[in-house]
């Protein structure tokens, strides 16, 4: 055995031990990062050859640097996350508006139980101006509760369509990065490269892409990932979002989502189904809009019933044929152009109260106006519609839209935390193999620090051997 | 042996922390308000029953005040048909003492007759809160003129006392003033001025004719004060049954709506303890420098 080999065998022992120092402290300093899987390095022993008839060993080398990684796991993961994505926005938006209606529309049901209250208090002092304007000022809050309920879910479907823009300027950074890692990765997979935080990386966009969008991810021949319609290989489509016409359950000028491709722009918004875009779309069209539309409803069946009372009777002034709330014409838009009638408006005499004109205590109409409150008014569902029965009062039905909208809240925050747990269970399985574990590197570190130490004893000793035989010849 | 990553460590207790500090947030909420549903999702159900209740509380208060209104209304068309009922009596007991007198007594007494039948018209007149009571739906105006015309109308004005249940509170004049539909029944104005008239006309006849109409006139107004106490024990039934339902109904949003305040606490202690042990177990998990141990 030459002197010369100690010295290459502890070379390679340094080498290999110092790529391997290298990696465990990659994995220290990643230790935080989301997504990055920790590497460990691979040593191989080299091929023993003969020398003098003798088999010497070939020393070691570190072949690869591979990432610890559970495929299965991470699939599990993204199919997850698509669903975390979604309950997280439906559970976020069911809150937003069950505290709108748990302030607004509680105080739209008190205003309306206090109008017909004002409104029976009138009828035993219909000769009283006091009481007119009482009857006035309630029914004016009426209208301010059912605008500002209207303004404030207005405001609610603009910030989620605020919100839409921004998901899709991030969905678009993901695409174009994710067709960009493709590419990367694919050239360097030709020269027989492993891009371990490449794959990372790209696992860690389709996951947030998955959360986004829940689109069908597919590994193509060329091991690229294709997500959805929206990259294919190393190419990415841009998706943007644009004003259109009510269609569907879509409220007229809410924002729709096209696809931009060589061939033009195509409407994709039914394409998501999972994902936080689709909690996104469904709050807007599928809570919201339902919910305005119930407030629709009762406006218009309040103003109806109480003008087809109010029309048959007469003010203080005599007068009669005239309404209390302004005629609505639509059921579409009743609670947003909700108003007093401009008679009304500008007399509390023109407020009815008796049947028969001179008749200053005639408090016919007044009482008839009072008994609506315990009328039932609106059918169950709280939307009016030909052959349906109506078995509920106004207020009912108001307090019974917020206990609806409170029973999604408490389903959703269940089902987003149900769901939030499956995503952490599965985070904690791809934690439990891919996590850097510092213990775990500090130990490899004193192991990796040993071997180093070793090897450079080897190179020392080699040198005192050759310097005894050097000195043999003095 | 399932395998601990370093950043899955700081997860699960910041999972732990977050956890017991959330549940420690939501019991606070209730213990500083009371109650136990602050926002519909906490029990959707109960929520909608207590906003329910809270409506109908509102209106039977609402109700409670026409029905006291009502009340008071009644009672003081009752003090008008007590009053009426002394004119009548003094006017009866006029009318014996001039049936038999000399002409100069009568004389005498044609002021107090007067007097008598202007006080009825005055009484038939009576105001409540801007209201005249005998008018019908006339109430801006005087009931009856002085020449004893009645000027009202036959309108029922009518409150809602109870839930759905509606009661007449004003007397009807035509009726109990005078006497319209009544077996024997007798126009109360129209007598005393036969009385007045039959005092200034020295008419013993006449003045005798009116002792029998007296009669009447005091058998009318009782039947007048029946009705009264009859509505009168209509509203006070309502307004009992009224508010047996407002107790109980506020005892049913209590029930529902507030929070046990032994319980609250207690549990607001017990989540207070959660939320230090979690604190202080993940300090001393966190504090642990694997590197530090290892390399020191």
């Amino acid at each position: 055995m030459g002197v010369n080999n100690i010295f290459e065998l502890g070379r390679q022992g340094i080498a290999a031990n110092r790529q391997a120092l290298t990696t465990t402290s990659n994995n220290v300093s990643n230790a935080n990062t989301p997504g990055y899987s920790r590497q460990k390095p691979v040593f191989r022993a080299n091929e023993r050859f003969e020398k003098q008839g003798m088999f010497q060993g070939g020393g070691v080398d570190v072949r690869q640097v591979i990432r610890i990684h559970d495929d299965f796991v991470e699939k599990q993961l993204q199919d997850e996350v698509k669903g975390l994505g979604e309950m997280k926005f439906r559970s976020e938006g069911y809150k937003h508006l069950e505290s709108l209606l748990n302030q607004d529309g509680f105080e739209l049901g008190n205003q309306v139980n206090k109008f017909f209250n004002d409104y029976r208090e009138l009828s035993s002092n219909p000769e009283a101006i006091a009481m007119r304007q009482q009857v006035h000022d309630s029914a004016d809050a009426i209208v301010h509760s059912f605008r500002k309920l209207n303004d404030s879910m207005d405001d609610m479907k603009r910030d989620i369509d605020l919100r839409l823009e921004h998901s899709l300027t991030e969905v678009n950074g993901l695409t174009k990065e994710l067709a960009g890692l493709n590419e990367k990765i694919f050239e360097m997979e030709n020269v027989h490269q492993q891009p371990n935080e490449m794959y990372d990386r790209r696992d860690e966009v389709v996951r947030t892409l998955e959360q986004k969008l829940g689109m069908q991810v597919v590994v193509n021949g060329n091991g690229q990932v294709n997500f959805g319609t929206l990259v294919n290989g190393n190419e990415a489509y841009e998706l943007v979002a644009a004003r259109t016409p009510a269609h569907g359950e879509k409220g007229n000028n809410s924002l729709d989502i096209f696809r931009k491709d060589s061939m033009g722009m195509h409407q994709v918004t039914a394409e998501f189904k999972e994902g936080e875009v689709a909690g996104v779309l469904h709050v807007r069209d599928q809570v919201v809009n339902p919910t305005i539309a119930r407030l629709d409803h009762a406006a218009f069946q309040l103003a109806s019933a109480v003008n087809e009372v109010h029309h048959d009777g007469l003010g203080l002034d005599g007068k009669g044929e005239r309404n209390l709330f302004k005629p609505v014409e639509s059921v579409e838009g009743a609670s947003r152009n909700f108003d007093l009638s401009e008679d009304v408006r500008h007399s509390f005499e023109a407020i009815a109260t008796a049947r028969e004109p001179n008749k200053p205590g005639d408090n016919r109409i007044a009482l008839a106006v009072a008994d609506l409150q315990n009328k039932a008014l609106m059918p169950t569902d709280g939307f009016l519609g030909e052959g349906k029965e109506n078995h509920h009062t106004l207020n009912e039905s108001l307090n019974s839209l917020v206990g609806g909208i409170g029973t999604q809240t408490a389903k959703e925050d269940q089902l987003f935390r149900h769901q939030q747990g499956v995503v952490g269970q599965l985070d904690n399985y791809r934690q439990q193999t891919s996590g850097v574990s510092l213990e775990e590197e500090a130990m490899n570190m004193l192991q990796f620090q040993a071997a180093f130490n070793a090897s450079a004893k080897t190179v020392k000793v080699g040198d005192e051997v050759l310097q005894t035989i050097l000195s043999l010849k003095n | 042996m399932s395998r601990i990553a370093t950043a899955q460590l700081y997860q699960m207790n910041q999972d732990h922390v977050g956890q017991a500090r959330e549940k420690e947030v939501s019991t606070a909420e209730k213990a500083s308000t009371f109650k136990q549903i602050n926002r519909p999702s906490d029990a959707p159900t109960d929520w909608v029953v207590n906003s329910n209740h809270k409506d109908d509380l509102n209106m039977r208060e609402g109700i409670e005040k026409n029905a006291s209104m009502a009340t008071h209304m009644l009672t003081v068309s009752d003090n008008v048909l007590s009053q009426l009922t002394e004119y009548a009596q003094r006017a009866r007991e006029l009318a014996i003492a001039n049936s038999s007198t000399a002409f100069a007594d009568r004389k005498l007494s044609v002021g107090e007759a007067q007097s008598l039948y202007e006080n009825v018209i005055r009484a038939l007149n009576t105001n409540y809160g801007g209201k005249t009571l005998w008018g019908g739906f006339k109430t801006k105006s005087p009931a009856f003129d002085m020449s004893g015309q009645y000027l009202g109308d036959r309108g029922s004005f009518e409150i809602e006392i109870g839930k759905g249940l509606i009661v007449p509170v004003n007397l009807s004049a035509p009726e109990l003033i005078q006497g319209e539909g009544l077996t024997s029944g007798v126009n109360i104005p129209a007598v005393f001025q036969r009385f007045v008239q039959g005092l200034k006309n020295n008419d013993t006849e006449m003045i005798r004719g009116t002792l029998d109409d007296f009669m009447k006139t005091i058998d009318q107004i009782s039947l007048g004060r029946t009705k009264v106490g009859a509505r009168q024990s209509e509203i006070e039934r309502a307004v009992d049954s009224n508010q047996v339902q407002r107790i109980e109904t506020l005892e049913n949003i209590s029930k529902i709506e507030e929070a046990d305040p032994a319980k609250v606490f207690s549990d607001l202690s017990r989540d207070q303890t959660v939320l230090k042990a979690a604190i202080s177990t993940s300090s001393k998990i966190l504090s642990e420098d694997p590197l530090g141990i290892f390399f020191k």
